[in-house]
């Protein structure tokens, strides 16, 4: 390959894996409902875009700096999540335990996303939005490559917030129980753990996790309402590689992810997307083994 | 009838199930009997095409089902119950008998089915208002309808009590008398089982450790060592 | 048999034969129908339209849904691909409007069912997902292929107002009675065992994987149905009919009508199809989606039946003040 071809790929690469960090945490937020409340959260990539459109709300109209922006969208994100599933759900249905209850919630969801996507319209119009990046300006690679400061301390931030969240669930009182209650449910409610609790303390992380992710790719990409359901279907890919309820899954997933769709874009600029997702979907219909593999039903 | 040749079943690395030979004769009421985790509910999902073999052959009226999916088992004549009772909870009592019945069936013959296990009152009522006794009289009822020669029962009689098992004693005879059903029974009550059954099969950690009649079952060493141990 | 016939497969206690509601909300749609074809006012006869194209989708999806447990978030695939076959079969092959609107069905449900069709073995929440996941791929392909202006019908000599609306009407009546024909059948019964316990049915000799295939293709087939037809009266398809919020149209919709009546898809349709088209003269079309979503959320959980199950209880009051007299 001529030496500027394999500058391509290289380039493609390391915005490749910055991405699929990034995404993963959508993912990970994704897993950790999933895995914990055993139900598909179908809002997620809604909450995905709030992130982006939260953190430009914060720089433009409360005039923040952006890191605090950020901070704010995570936190918003945290306290709306709170909100939605307190009046939307019912408590019996937080943790699903049929797919009836599934079923529902899923369309609940699906039905909060609508409106959320048409609120943000109504308020922001159609047109993309972004956010200006924290630090402006590239480093330069060995390679002869440059990569933004941007997408170097988004990557920052997202490994931070992978070390953060395993620390918080491995020693916090909260992420402990939130362990233990998703190993064993009965288990946990007999030691005094309170499923409202956990449900609300893990739906809150999860789609505040998605608005993060939003918030640091919106500098890199931007937004529109619209935003949110192919972010939506990748995140779930990455859940159902790296398996429901781990973490570390979707971390390791996202990477993948990230690469795979990176080397797709750099060949197949138009259709990335649409193999990304016919690759997706290929992955979903034959034996999707994640680490837990228990999505096919037996017979 | 059905006849099991060197079934083998693992998980992983769990032997489930491992060489056992089974043959039910036509006509017989037969018991499987041995103690929890010895592989009774393995050989009947396996039996029932609900899990498929590590290894071994399954033969249903010399017909080689091996693999062959649940439905395709039942139409070739066995049919069974669960022991925590699935039933369809949005159907009524009728409708959950009328489902499963591939040629219409007479008036008579649904009254007939509904008397036998006492739910003639409730057969508009919705399968999941029913109580867990009441559910296992639709599993049966269920099972009956479904016309097949071979019923495979799974502890009808667990979580029921006293007068109760008299009445599951006295409906398992009437399928075999009356109806000349073939019955195979996985059981706990042992003491009612023994008096129901003409033949037994006794699993232990997965292998089949004896086989008999009732008499030789009762006596033999082999089964008090699985049950109580040395 | 008299007690097949009343039976239902609602969550109610009472043995109220709910099909007398449901066949009254039948014909009093067809009266309309017919009413506002004689008053002649094109904008109502333009509503009319979109309530027989949303009612065979809705029907579509709940068919789905109440009678074999299946949850599609993507039905947006097959009335697309129903659009989009039809009309590119006009433009491309040049063949007439009826001849494409036939195969332009037909491929949509083969295409919509197959697709389907490999989901089945998937879990609830995965199989939903999935063929939401496949109508973005069609999402992206059509904005690739065409644009974002679309595909639009061409046709030497385009039918009057009048065949559209009353092919519309036709269609409408024939898809109501099909569901209906389901509805009144053992097959229901072998439908709603496989949605309420896979494992339990396919033991008790119902061959579950089949059905729900069926069923999948039988959905296909009505929302790309009401897709052609409403590619053939807006004469137009471009990417954003396989936008998810067009996946939710019809969930929407039956949740509104209330769900697992046969009467719920009509409701729901004619509801719908009156509030997209006149709330948008005074709102902005986002305020219009906004509202229908904010609507959905509260019948869910303020009124999960829908306005049948409404309906419906007031029927029983009814009734049981006539009976004590």
């Amino acid at each position: 390959m001529p030496a500027s071809a394999l500058q391509g790929v290289y380039l493609s690469l390391v915005s490749g894996i910055g991405y699929g960090l990034i995404i993963s945490l959508l993912a990970g937020g994704l897993s950790l409902i999933y895995g914990v409340m055993n139900n598909v959260n179908t809002s997620h990539g809604a909450f995905y875009m709030l992130g982006g459109f939260l953190t430009f709300f914060a720089v433009s109209s409360l005039h923040l700096p952006i890191v605090l922006s950020i901070t704010f969208a995570f936190a918003a994100a945290f306290g709306l999540g709170l909100i939605c599933l307190y009046v939307l759900i019912p408590r019996t249905m937080w943790v699903s335990s049929d797919p009836d209850s599934q079923n529902i919630v899923m369309i609940l969801f699906l039905a909060l996303a609508q409106v959320l996507q048409r609120g943000v319209f109504i308020l922001y119009g159609g047109g993309s939005v972004a956010v200006p990046s924290i630090l402006f300006g590239s480093i330069a690679l060995p390679g002869d490559v440059f990569i933004s400061y941007q997408t170097v301390i988004s990557i920052a931030i997202s490994i931070l917030c992978y070390a953060a969240l395993f620390i918080f669930l491995r020693d916090s009182k909260i992420g402990k129980a939130i362990r233990a209650f998703s190993q064993d449910r009965e288990l946990a409610e007999a030691m005094g753990v309170r499923v409202s609790t956990i449900a609300l303390m893990t739906f809150g992380l999860g789609v505040s996790l998605a608005a993060l992710s939003g918030a640091l790719l919106s500098s890199i990409y931007s937004v529109t309402a619209t935003t949110g359901w192919n972010e939506l279907v990748i995140a779930f890919v990455i859940v159902t590689f790296g398996g429901i309820g781990s973490i570390s899954g979707s971390f390791l997933g996202g990477l993948v992810y990230g690469i795979v769709y990176s080397i797709t874009q750099y060949y197949l600029p138009a259709y990335s997307f649409v193999i990304a997702l016919v690759l997706i979907y290929i992955v979903l219909i034959t034996k999707p083994t994640g680490i837990l593999g228990e999505i096919i039903e037996r017979a | 009838m059905l006849r099991v040749e060197g079934l083998e079943k693992k998980f992983g690395g769990l032997t489930a199930l491992s060489k056992v030979d089974i043959n039910v004769d036509k006509g017989k009421i037969y018991g499987l009997i041995g103690p929890n985790g010895s592989g009774k509910t393995t050989l009947l999902n396996l039996v029932t095409g609900v899990l498929k073999p590590s290894r071994g052959k399954i033969y249903v009226k010399n017909v080689d089902v091996t693999g062959k999916p649940p439905h395709v088992i039942t139409r070739m004549g066995l049919s069974r119950t669960f022991q925590i009772p699935r039933i369809f909870p949005e159907l009524t009592v009728e409708e959950n008998l009328l489902a499963v019945r591939r040629e219409s069936i007479s008036k008579d013959r649904l009254d007939e089915m509904l008397k036998l296990v006492d739910l003639t009152k409730l057969r508009a009522s919705k399968a999941k208002s029913l109580g867990y006794g009441q559910r296992k009289d639709l599993e049966l009822a269920r099972a009956i309808a479904l016309d097949t020669d071979l019923l495979f029962l799974d502890e009808p009689m667990a979580g029921l009590h006293g007068s109760t098992i008299q009445i599951i004693s006295k409906q398992i005879l009437t399928l075999n008398k009356e109806m000349g059903k073939t019955l195979v029974i996985i059981e706990h009550h042992l003491e009612e089982l023994m008096q129901l059954t003409d033949y037994v099969f006794v699993l232990d950690h997965g292998e089949k450790i004896e086989e008999g009649e009732p008499d030789v079952i009762r006596s033999s060493k082999a089964v008090h060592r699985a049950y109580f141990g040395a | 048999m008299k007690g097949l016939e009343s039976s239902s497969h609602t969550p109610w206690p009472s043995r109220i034969n709910i099909r007398d509601i449901n066949f009254i909300i039948f014909l009093v749609s067809i009266a309309s129908s017919i009413i506002i074809f004689l008053a002649d006012k094109p904008y109502l006869k333009f509503i009319m339209m979109y309530f027989f194209a949303y009612s065979i989708y809705t029907a579509s999806w709940d068919l789905l849904y109440s009678y074999s447990g299946q949850l599609s978030l993507g039905q947006a695939m097959p009335f697309g691909l129903g659009a989009f076959f039809t009309i590119m079969l006009t433009q491309l092959a040049k063949l007439p409007l009826v001849p494409s609107a036939i195969l332009g069905t037909l491929a949509a449900a083969a295409v919509g069912g197959s697709i389907g069709a490999t989901t089945i073995r998937l879990k609830p929440g995965y199989q939903g997902i999935a063929l939401l996941l496949f109508s973005q791929v069609l999402y992206w392909l059509s904005l690739i292929a065409y644009g974002e202006e679309g595909v639009s019908i061409f046709t030497e000599t385009p039918p009057s107002e009048t065949t559209i609306y009353l092919t519309g009407l036709t269609l409408f009546v024939l898809s109501m009675f099909a569901i209906y024909m389901i509805h009144n059948s053992n097959y229901k019964l072998k439908l709603l065992a496989i949605k309420g316990d896979n494992l339990a049915a396919d033991v008790c000799g119902i061959n579950v994987r089949f059905h729900k295939v069926i069923v999948l293709y039988l959905s296909s087939l009505l929302a790309g149905l009401a897709g052609t037809y409403y590619g053939i009266f807006t004469s137009h398809a471009d990417f954003s009919i396989f936008a998810v919020p067009n996946s939710f149209l019809p969930i929407g919709m039956a949740i509104i009508g209330g769900i697992g009546f046969l009467g719920g898809p009509i409701i729901g349709s004619a509801v719908v199809s009156v509030i997209i088209n006149i709330l948008p003269i005074w709102y902005s079309l986002a305020i219009t989606y906004f509202a229908y979503g904010i609507i959905v959320i509260l019948i869910l959980k303020l009124r999960p039946t829908g306005i049948m199950g409404f309906l419906q209880r007031s029927a029983r009051k009814e009734k049981s003040k006539v009976a004590k007299g």
